[in-house]
């Protein structure tokens, strides 16, 4: 369960939102500039809230007023922008097994196997996994985007408009696919979109951002 | 007609440097020293200047707020400023009456009219030239992207080593090829501040400075091997041009 109590003034726009998730994802929906991205921004760590205190499976994150800040390299969060920002240097199954090269769980030789494995289970075959982010589909790289957060094994995922990049076919299969990974996944995870089919195909629950206030929820 | 203004005397240096026997200038005795010190000289200080820009690209390009503002600003001040000035003011620093003239002295250590005097003028004139290159490569990384790599838990060092800088390389290249061929033109500070001693301090510049009054031929020479090398610099940068090279693309 993730409980997020944040606010934060971002020039003219006052954020104060206030949400929790937990097994079922929570899709927060609302049109551009209405506070999404920062929203995530402040829950991985990046972008420090004026005030407010988030919490993940009893472990505080941050807490203004108990000056708890974690910092983001150790918040243990999956994190997907917009666009997917894979890491263009590196083939998917690199951007994958760079995770794994950060965690350190896995003995060296292991990791390549196992980033095959995690792309394989999103979808995304050996053949793909060799080519670099330029080479690949929209949605192949949505999906080595997922592939690469999951490897970290993450406490809680956050994914920023993960279906706004594709075209109207492929996004009607990466979402089906995705409502169904997430339902898989159960960890917390908290899915932004503006749109209103994307967020209600994902989610259980809807919350609606408007004016940096949910103004709608679960 | 200013292109041609540009190009005129360049070509007619070549022209005339090949006619009147290339041969006997380049064989002048004072050409070589020249050019071993010019080579010797702007490898030292362009390795310093990109391991130690690199480092100060990094923090300015990341850094928010007013250091890092101020931090680009002051960077930029030796390209406008004259090096001539560059040579006095490390003279005053520098030098054995200088600020840290005392100091220096102590410890046993003598600059001006040194070849590490030639090093300390070159890198101040080409610094800039580097770093402008090196925040402006560091800036066109996707901030999403480094976001992505600390939320998985890299650290700093990793994340600047696995994916900003080789993300930046191309445009770090430009950089070094741009501040290695002001390196090489320098003239002004090395003037003031290193003297014009053959085989010590007399760069390929100084050498030409010297040859205009005793062998033009020798003077011809070296301006058209410089003229040569530089058109060489050019290309390489041409084929680093930005854009062409963080593959930023690939995340949009």
């Amino acid at each position: 369960m993730m409980t997020v109590r944040l606010k934060r003034q971002l020039g003219a726009l006052a954020l104060d939102v206030d949400l929790r998730f937990g097994d079922a994802p929570l899709v927060l929906c609302g049109a551009s500039g209405s506070g999404k991205t920062s929203t995530l921004r402040m829950i991985t760590g990046v972008l420090r809230p004026d005030m407010g205190h988030i919490d993940l499976d009893g472990t505080v994150l941050f807490d203004r007023d108990a000056g708890v800040d974690v910092p983001v390299e150790e918040r243990r969060l999956g994190y997907v922008p917009q666009d997917a920002a894979l890491f263009p240097h590196l083939s998917a199954r690199e951007n994958v097994r760079f995770a794994l090269d950060v965690s350190g769980t896995l003995a060296r030789r292991e990791r390549n196997a196992r980033a095959l494995q995690l792309l394989g289970e999103l979808g995304v075959g050996p053949d793909a996994a060799s080519r670099r982010p330029a080479e690949l589909s929209g949605g192949e790289r949505q999906r080595v985007a997922l592939a690469r957060a999951l490897a970290s094994e993450p406490r809680a995922l956050l994914l920023d408009e993960p279906l706004s990049a594709l075209d109207p076919a492929t996004r009607q299969t990466v979402r089906a696919f995705l409502a169904q990974t997430l339902q898989r996944l159960r960890i917390p995870t908290l899915v932004v979109t503006h749109d209103r089919e994307d967020a209600e195909a994902l989610g259980a629950q809807v919350a609606v951002l408007e004016g940096g206030r949910v103004v709608a929820g679960p | 007609m200013l292109l041609l203004f540009l190009l005129v005397p360049l070509g007619g240096l070549l022209v005339r440097a090949a006619i009147t026997h290339p041969g006997a200038g380049l064989a002048s005795p004072a050409v070589w020293p020249a050019l071993r010190l010019s080579l010797f000289t702007t490898t030292c200080s362009t390795v310093c200047v990109a391991v130690l820009g690199t480092a100060l690209a990094w923090r300015i390009a990341r850094g928010q707020g007013a250091w890092a503002r101020w931090a680009e600003t002051a960077s930029q001040l030796p390209v406008v400023i004259p090096p001539a000035v560059a040579g006095v003011a490390m003279l005053l620093v520098f030098g054995r009456r200088g600020v840290f003239g005392p100091l220096l002295d102590r410890a046993g250590i003598a600059l001006p009219f040194t070849t590490a005097a030639v090093v300390m003028a070159e890198i101040f004139v080409s610094a800039p030239f580097f770093l402008q290159a090196a925040t402006a490569a560091f800036r066109r990384i996707d901030e999403p992207m480094l976001i992505v790599a600390r939320t998985l838990g890299a650290s700093p060092p990793r994340v600047f080593f696995r994916i900003a800088l080789p993300l930046a390389l191309p445009g770090l290249w430009g950089g070094v090829a741009m501040s290695w061929a002001r390196a090489l033109g320098e003239f002004g500070a090395t003037l003031m501040f290193a003297g014009n001693m053959p085989g010590r301090t007399q760069t390929l510049p100084l050498a030409i400075y010297s040859a205009l009054e005793s062998d033009l031929d020798a003077a011809q020479a070296i301006a058209a091997l410089m003229v040569v090398i530089a058109f060489l610099v050019l290309l390489v940068l041409r084929a680093l041009q930005p854009g062409t090279v963080t593959g930023g693309g690939a995340a949009r």
